[in-house]
């Protein structure tokens, strides 16, 4: 690090390229503390869903994995209330293990909620195909309600929706209400984690929905545009649950600098139109530093500068969409130099991006002949000056650089 | 001499450390006489997988998964879908088949393992976790994710083996297709992890496990990891050879330190002596290379 610490690095460079995250408010308002689990000192911190009716704790149990039913039972204990599954989880075997957990609880002490996919979708553009027809998400909804061992869920959410048109396919919204109305669910939603504002609009629009899934993280960079979609649809009685608060869980694509979830967590729930979230709990660790937020959701000085120090790197992290790479004359490997360009400025690892860099095999001026880039960052990055700047280092000698 | 070295060097780096991207020229789906074969050009890798298998991506993470291709076959009206998952090493590709497979499917003879259900034909091939699946009905979309299936296996050409630790567990009572592999946070303890599980029934059910570390000192700084983490509420007690633990999350734990490894027994029935059945497990362990 050439006696840099990068932490300090980060925060004196770029501290003021980004404000948003100093200006957080210390506490949303609007909670009510109604739940009092024994064996937890504090009371929790509850919101409404919408107008469900439904209360719940702020922080919820977004069940990835099946292999440990103790970790949903000590969730329970421990007072959270919502649980998040989904059909395809395994296969079907993470609703089978809820299904087991929750056999032997009162059916008013959980709230359930399940996803289940349209028939057909396109993966790329999200495009819910003609032939997708209700009886089929229906049937699956009832193999669902099998594994879990339930005559209806809470929630039932159509997976995945990343399109207006998805939300409005007139398949689902009959497959929904004919579910609510034979009692197979309590109430239905959608989830999105593509295309959220969009997605959420068409749910108010739609007038079925009545509780919305979404990926909400502080990494987004659209995030005050699905703020305010939020509160459209918080206005129009719409729940919001959150998921993906950890934006991936690290701060770079090598996944090697993670990032603070607690605090990631707290920044999504700080938005009082966000009723709770569905964090992952993977041990009895996580279990227990994501049950702290449904008590304090304040956030320190530290978990501050760690939110700041993602938005920071998220202005140099290269999504890697390869939109850019097609207009590239040259067919430069315009992501890789990216990465390069992060290394150099955001990890302070010269050495790591020369040796990309030379791995690439690129001319010693790569933009030189072009007189204007027509390679375009869906980000905004200048793309040529980012080339221009950081492929001087492979005319460096490395051991200058160490 | 420092305008000798760099070329050099930048050669070397050329020739050794070229990014390893080329998956999608190395895995090109077979071609099938009488079907249309559509694949999608670019792979899925762990940042955008996400987008295709929504949460169910975290698990597939944690499983060192590299990346995805996608591949479909059409003929007249039957569309069989190829995903085509590879992971870090054979052990993390059998970890999450494991992960989504149920003793009851009905298993056929392909690959390391495999099963065909109705809709869906899995298979574990070295490092690639094979999904195909179909929405037709019927005998002849079944056959059909059959016939792809062999072919896409023919292609991949993977060295097809159990993972070495599995052999070490005692056959008798063990429950068929119950070995999983749990890449992270096995009972729920972080310090637990790369455990081989497998599940029994003699009577009562209970799990077995085994973790093999890289080393005596390692396998000891992981056990007392583990015992540092347990509720405080947890009972323990030290034998001359074993740790006899009253988890309030996960039961009974009967845990053994041998060499390189730890291994032990899980059950929700207390008290339950086992010691013959470690015995065994612990011998088949230190017998393995």
């Amino acid at each position: 690090m050439n006696g840099y610490d990068r932490r300090q690095f980060l925060k004196s460079t770029l501290l003021g390229t980004s404000g948003a995250l100093l200006s957080l408010p210390a506490l949303a308002h609007g909670e009510s503390p109604s739940i009092d689990p024994t064996k937890n000192e504090k009371k929790f911190i509850t919101r409404k869903l919408g107008k469900t009716g439904i209360e719940v704790p702020i922080v919820s149990f977004g069940v990835m994995r099946a292999d440990n039913p103790a970790l949903v039972k000590a969730a329970l204990d421990a007072g959270i209330v919502m649980f998040d599954t989904a059909h395809g989880y395994q296969r079907g075997k993470n609703e089978e293990m809820l299904g087991e957990v929750l056999k032997d609880r009162p059916r008013d002490s959980f709230v359930l909620a399940t996803k289940v996919p349209p028939e057909e979708m396109d993966n790329r553009t999200g495009e819910v195909k003609a032939g997708s027809t209700a009886r089929a998400f229906l049937d699956k909804l009832d193999i669902s309600l099998k594994r879990l061992k339930l005559d209806y869920v809470d929630i039932l959410y159509v997976h995945g929706i990343s399109s207006k048109d998805g939300a409005l396919f007139p398949a689902l919204l009959d497959a929904v209400q004919s579910a609510k109305k034979s009692g197979k669910t309590r109430h239905v939603g959608l989830s999105t984690h593509k295309n959220e504002p969009e997605v959420i609009q068409a749910a108010i629009e739609s007038g079925v929905y009545e509780v919305v899934l979404s990926a909400i993280n502080f990494k987004q960079d659209y995030y005050p545009r699905l703020k305010e979609t939020i509160a459209n649809a918080a206005r129009a009685g719409i729940g919001i649950v959150a998921m993906k608060t950890m934006a991936g869980g690290f701060h770079d694509k090598e996944r090697k600098q993670p990032i603070n979830c607690k605090a990631a967590l707290k920044f999504v729930l700080q938005d009082e139109n966000v009723t709770t979230a569905i964090p992952g709990n993977t041990n009895f660790d996580h279990l227990n530093i994501n049950m702290s937020v449904n008590t304090d959701l304040k956030l320190t000085d530290d978990e501050k500068g760690d939110l700041l120090l993602g938005q920071t790197q998220g202005s140099l992290y290269c999504q890697g969409c390869e939109h850019c790479v097609p207009n590239c004359p040259k067919g430069l490997p315009i992501p890789e130099i990216m990465r390069a360009y992060m290394y150099t400025y955001g990890y302070r690892e010269p050495e790591m991006a020369h040796s990309l860099l030379s791995s690439l095999d690129l001319p010693e001026h790569p933009c030189s002949d072009c007189s204007q880039c027509g390679a375009n960052c869906v980000n905004g990055f200048d793309i040529s000056d980012r080339i221009k700047d950081v492929s001087r280092l492979t005319r460096v000698p490395v051991e200058f650089l160490s | 001499m420092v305008k000798l070295l760099v070329p050099l060097l930048v050669a070397v780096m050329m020739v050794f450390v070229r990014p390893q991207s080329a998956s999608a020229q190395e895995l090109v789906f077979p071609r099938l006489e009488g079907w249309k074969l559509s694949q999608e050009e670019t792979a899925y890798n762990p940042n955008n997988l996400f987008d295709v298998i929504d949460g169910a991506a975290d698990l597939y993470l944690e499983y060192d998964f590299v990346d995805l291709h996608i591949g479909r076959y059409s003929r007249d009206t039957l569309e069989i879908k190829v995903e085509l998952y590879k992971h870090g090493s054979a052990v993390d590709a059998f970890g999450i088949f494991s992960q989504e497979r149920f003793a009851d499917y009905h298993f056929i003879d392909l690959g390391v393992q495999g099963y065909l259900e109705k809709g869906a034909l899995n298979f574990l091939s070295g490092v690639f976790y094979v999904k195909i699946s179909t929405i037709q009905e019927g005998a002849a979309a079944q056959q059909a994710m059959l016939l792809v299936a062999k072919a896409v296996h023919k292609r991949l050409q993977q060295s097809e083996e159990w993972p070495a630790v599995l052999a070490a567990f005692p056959a008798e009572k063990k429950k068929p297709y119950s070995e999983q592999y749990v890449a992270k946070n096995f009972l729920g303890y972080s310090p637990l992890n790369r455990a081989f599980v497998g599940s029994y029934d003699d009577g009562s059910s209970f799990r077995a496990f085994a973790i093999r570390s890289e080393g005596p000192e390692e396998a000891k700084h992981i056990l007392k990891s583990f015992i540092e983490a347990l509720p405080k509420s947890a009972i323990k007690r030290v034998k001359s050879w074993k740790q006899e633990i009253e988890d309030p999350n996960n039961g009974s734990i009967q845990i053994v330190l041998k060499g390189n490894y730890i291994f032990g027994v899980v059950s929700t029935e207390a008290g339950r002596n086992r010691d013959t059945f470690l015995i065994e497990f612990g011998k088949k362990l230190s017998s393995l290379k």
